[in-house]
């Protein structure tokens, strides 16, 4: 192995995003460690499966098969520590959607602007597309934000009470 | 962070692709714009649930670290009392005395049989509503116990309740260490954990699960008093169907049944306040009863249950040869006996005080170092390559390596499992004292490592990472890998390890690859809805099944968000009650940090202070302001909470805050000191007390403050203080609350 200088190797050790630290200021870097070590549940300083599929079964996906997480992993360029980490997602991160961005897209569906909409409707609209959701998710969504009798979903009041309590949550 | 935990989800469906119908173009064109709006509305709601995920598991944190953080404090305040009595015959008034009366009763073993007669004597009144308890006990004693406790309103008298203690006494100085049971063909037995004073929670477990009976053997695993409001009832269920059953019904011994635990948690002031007269009378039988109780319990010889968890130390043969009732409290080494009490008064004291810190004892770093191993001594031979034994080791020793070459004990009295919180650097010298004192005797080395057994026993934790280290987060035991639970199960041919020690979400929690359970039956136990709790039935194939209950105040459901929201507030208000606690420190900290700029420096400094492992920088925005130009106003995290009533103005801030921060500490041992439960200590007794209990933990309190103090507080000028009113005067209030907690 032809010698190098120690900053080179450095670089070619760490992969093709070594300068994704200087990607960030170090307060953002800070705020990842720690949503880092949040979701890292059993502390190893990797995000491996157990926790991938931890996160999953909170957030209701209870039977993520072992496939689909490797699948995931797999895009990772290794075990996910924390360069890695923020490698992945550094770039992905953007801000939240304002309210009326939401309130457009569930317009999409109601042309009219009643302001509601079916539960069956939303049901099939949310679960058979794009990036489909559970069953166990949409049965979250419905305990959360329960259709009246009638089987109609206030979404306008669904998309308020999400980003206003949000709003109290923002950094 | 949400957007991240998001995301991954994102991915993830986005891998398994997503539907598109095969349309005219107008219709693509439609669909187009459908699957973008679907998919905004997915992302955006997924980044909701990943947030509430996100907040729920930064409450658990608090809560648990500002838990572990009491248990800290209270092995702390242990220290202070070995101190005491290391050093002080007398301290005008009978301060010690009454104190190592309460921490080192000496029993006359021929006080025994006279016991019973005595309690045989104590009247019970014939307006007592409650039920009445004679030996040997029935099925109807139980039923009447049951059904007076579920409605709440009926104490068992004293005079049962000691009565019950003594005939459980008699009965556990039967048992061995470890118990060894089997499940027959038929029977499976029930193992429950933690139940922390929670009455609800028992009935509900009797309610699902049915009585203790013959058909029906429990195993509950420590943990039965502190926190809860019920912890009397609890015990005298236990014990009642202890004697009932002897064969079906086991209990094990947890942390909390330690009178020294009990003194911060709860269970002794719970005791106090049912029983006015012969609350004294009952901790001191108990102190007894919970030594004797068992250790460990083993299921067909392939079960291991223990509350806390094991070490790479961990010895089942030597546990089972150790006499147990010796060790009343975990918390303290062992003395010696009788002779060594005599030595007690007489020590010496040399070296200085170290070099005040700016507050509390958490901001002194700790000279514990892991490196020192104990001198071996004749008769015991220590592996060094634990680094858990060296945790153990009595600071004492440690120390006087460091200073003295020598390997007396010094008479800091400092605990030994001390880990996080101060070790002094060197030997406390106490000026206002004249006595003239010898070093005492040092403890034998197998006494110690008969404690270290225990203690890891009850007190350690399992880990994810492979090794034994000494458990920093608590302060006592240590966290074992699943090397070491590997090795243990090994070396004993057991097939798993059961035990508590620990709340979990679910009740209940799998580790080392499934070798390890933690089983948690105190629902609820940070707050309403905060977890789940669960018992284990085992039968003949050992293999757990595991039912969850959740005792519910709230007839209404709560969704997720409101639980969370809830169970988020109350750890938030413990939270800022704990900025509230180091205020000056705090603030002294944010100066220290000279750009006021970014919240980074807010979030160091705190975490430099309070030295809590917590996410600071996501927790920020619910603590601190942010300023229009983006700049955090450091003070604003104070602004939630302000004393209930104005301190008068001689007492300088600094003194009342660090009156705040050990108010517990202080009620404590107000509590100890005012023997007849009058409320008054005397204003020397306080004195004396707040100015050794400062000096060891190294607070710099001017002496002159402390007495203005006393003599402000001592409204009548009668020459005592109302603890009470003092410790109200410390009692802060939460602007932002609009109802009343409790």
């Amino acid at each position: 192995m032809s010698p190098q200088s120690p900053k080179k190797a450095k670089k070619r050790a760490e992969g093709a995003n070594s300068n994704v630290f200087s990607m960030f200021e170090q307060a953002q870097i800070q705020e990842f460690k720690e949503a880092f070590t949040i979701m890292d549940q059993n502390r190893d300083g990797f995000i491996d499966k157990s926790d991938l599929r931890d996160t999953f079964a909170a957030l209701g996906r209870v039977n993520v098969k072992q496939e689909e997480i490797d699948e995931m992993l797999k895009e990772a360029p290794g075990p996910v520590n924390f360069t890695v980490f923020l490698t992945m997602f550094g770039e992905k991160l953007k801000g939240a959607d304002p309210e009326e961005t939401i309130l457009n897209a569930f317009k999409v569906f109601d042309p009219e602007a009643t302001g509601i909409l079916k539960k069956d409707y939303v049901t099939d609209m949310l679960t058979t597309q794009a990036d489909r959701f559970s069953p166990e998710e949409m049965e979250q969504m419905f305990l959360a934000f329960p259709p009246d009798v009638a089987g109609n979903l206030d979404y306008k009041n669904l998309v308020y009470i999400i980003t206003h309590g949000e709003d109290k949550d923002q950094e | 962070m949400a957007k991240v935990v998001q995301y991954i989800i994102e991915q993830h469906h986005i891998a398994m692709g997503c539907g598109t119908s095969v349309a005219t173009e107008s219709q693509a064109k439609q669909s187009e714009k459908a699957i973008k709006a679907a998919v905004l509305i997915q992302r955006w709601y997924r980044r909701y649930m990943a947030r509430i995920e996100i907040r729920r598991r930064y409450t658990w944190s608090i809560f648990q670290s500002i838990e572990y953080a009491g248990e800290q404090d209270q092995l702390q305040l242990s220290s202070f009392f070995t101190f005491m009595l290391d050093n002080f015959t007398h301290l005008g008034g009978e301060s010690p005395d009454l104190i190592s009366q309460f921490l080192d009763p000496t029993s006359d073993p021929m006080e025994e049989e006279g016991r019973a007669a005595k309690y045989e004597k104590i009247e019970v009144p014939d307006s007592y509503p409650g039920p009445h308890l004679s030996f040997p006990l029935t099925v109807a004693h139980t039923n009447a116990l049951l059904r007076a406790f579920k409605q709440q309103q009926q104490h068992l008298h004293a005079r049962y309740v000691l009565q019950l203690l003594h005939e459980t006494k008699k009965f556990l100085k039967k048992m061995p260490n470890i118990i060894h049971l089997s499940t027959s063909y038929t029977k499976e037995i029930t193992i429950c954990g933690d139940l922390h004073g929670k009455l609800d929670d028992l009935l509900l477990i009797f309610y699902k699960n049915g009585l203790p009976s013959t058909e029906n053997p429990y195993v509950f695993n420590g943990d039965f008093v502190d926190r809860g409001k019920k912890s009397v009832e609890i015990l005298i269920i236990l014990f009642a169907f202890l004697l009932l059953y002897p064969n079906d019904m086991h209990l094990n011994r947890g942390n909390h049944e330690d009178h020294i635990m009990n003194l911060r948690y709860g269970f002794t002031k719970e005791v106090m306040q049912k029983y006015r007269s012969h609350g004294r009378e009952i901790l001191l039988l108990l102190q007894d009863v919970f030594s004797l109780l068992p250790l460990a319990t083993i299921i067909d010889n392939k079960v291991l249950i223990v509350h806390g968890g094991i070490s790479d130390m961990t010895d089942l043969d030597y546990l089972a040869s150790i006499e147990r009732h010796k060790f009343k409290s975990a918390l303290r080494p062992p003395r010696m006996s009788i002779d060594s009490s005599q030595d007690k008064g007489r020590r010496k004291t040399k070296g200085q005080l170290p070099a005040q810190s700016s507050g509390g004892h958490r901001s002194i770093s700790t000279r514990y170092s892991s490196n020192h191993l104990m001198k071996p001594s004749s008769g015991a031979s220590l592996s060094p390559s634990s680094s858990s034994l060296s945790s153990s080791i009595p600071e004492s020793r440690r120390m006087s390596d460091v200073q003295e070459k020598d390997t007396s004990t010094n008479s800091n009295g400092q605990h030994p499992l001390h880990h996080r919180s101060i070790s002094p650097a060197g030997i406390l010298e106490v000026p206002f004292l004249d006595s003239d004192v010898t070093i005492t005797p040092r403890v034998p080395s197998w006494e110690e490592m008969e404690w270290k057994q225990i203690v890891d026993l009850l007190w350690s934790d399992p880990k994810n990472q492979n090794g034994c280290s000494p458990n920093s987060f608590r302060g006592g035991g240590c966290y074992f890998g699943p090397d070491v639970t590997l090795t243990l199960l090994k070396k004993y041919h057991l097939k798993m390890l059961i035990r508590s020690h620990e709340c979990k979400q679910e009740g209940y929690e799998l580790c080392h690859d499934g070798q390890v359970i933690t089983i948690f039956s105190a629902s609820n136990y940070y707050e309403e809805g905060s977890n789940r709790g669960a018992y284990i039935k085992l039968g003949p194939d050992l293999v757990p099944r595991f039912f969850q209950y959740q005792v519910s105040k709230f007839t209404r459901r709560m969704t997720l968000q409101q639980r969370v929201s809830v169970a988020e507030g109350s750890a938030l208000k413990s939270l800022r009650e704990k900025l509230y606690a180091h205020r000056s420190e705090l603030i002294a900290a944010f100066k220290q940090y000279d750009t006021y700029n970014t919240g980074n420096d807010w979030a160091s400094a705190v975490e430099s202070v309070l030295r809590l492992d917590l996410p600071w920088r996501t927790l920020r925005s619910r603590l601190v302001r942010l300023a229009p130009d983006g700049s955090v106003e450091y003070l604003s995290c104070f602004e939630d909470l302000h004393m209930e009533q104005p301190i008068k103005e001689q007492v300088t801030p600094s003194l009342v805050e660090t009156l705040y921060r050990y108010r517990t500490d202080l009620e404590i041992i107000f509590n100890m000191i005012d023997k007849d439960h009058s409320g008054l200590i005397s204003i020397e007794e306080f004195r004396q007390t707040w100015r050794l209990f400062s000096s060891h933990l190294h607070i710099h309190v001017d002496n002159a403050a402390i007495d203005d103090l006393a003599r402000s507080i001592d409204f009548n000028k009668d020459g005592s203080i109302d603890f009470n009113e003092f410790l109200e005067a410390f009692r802060v209030v939460h602007k932002l609350d609009s109802k009343e907690k409790h």
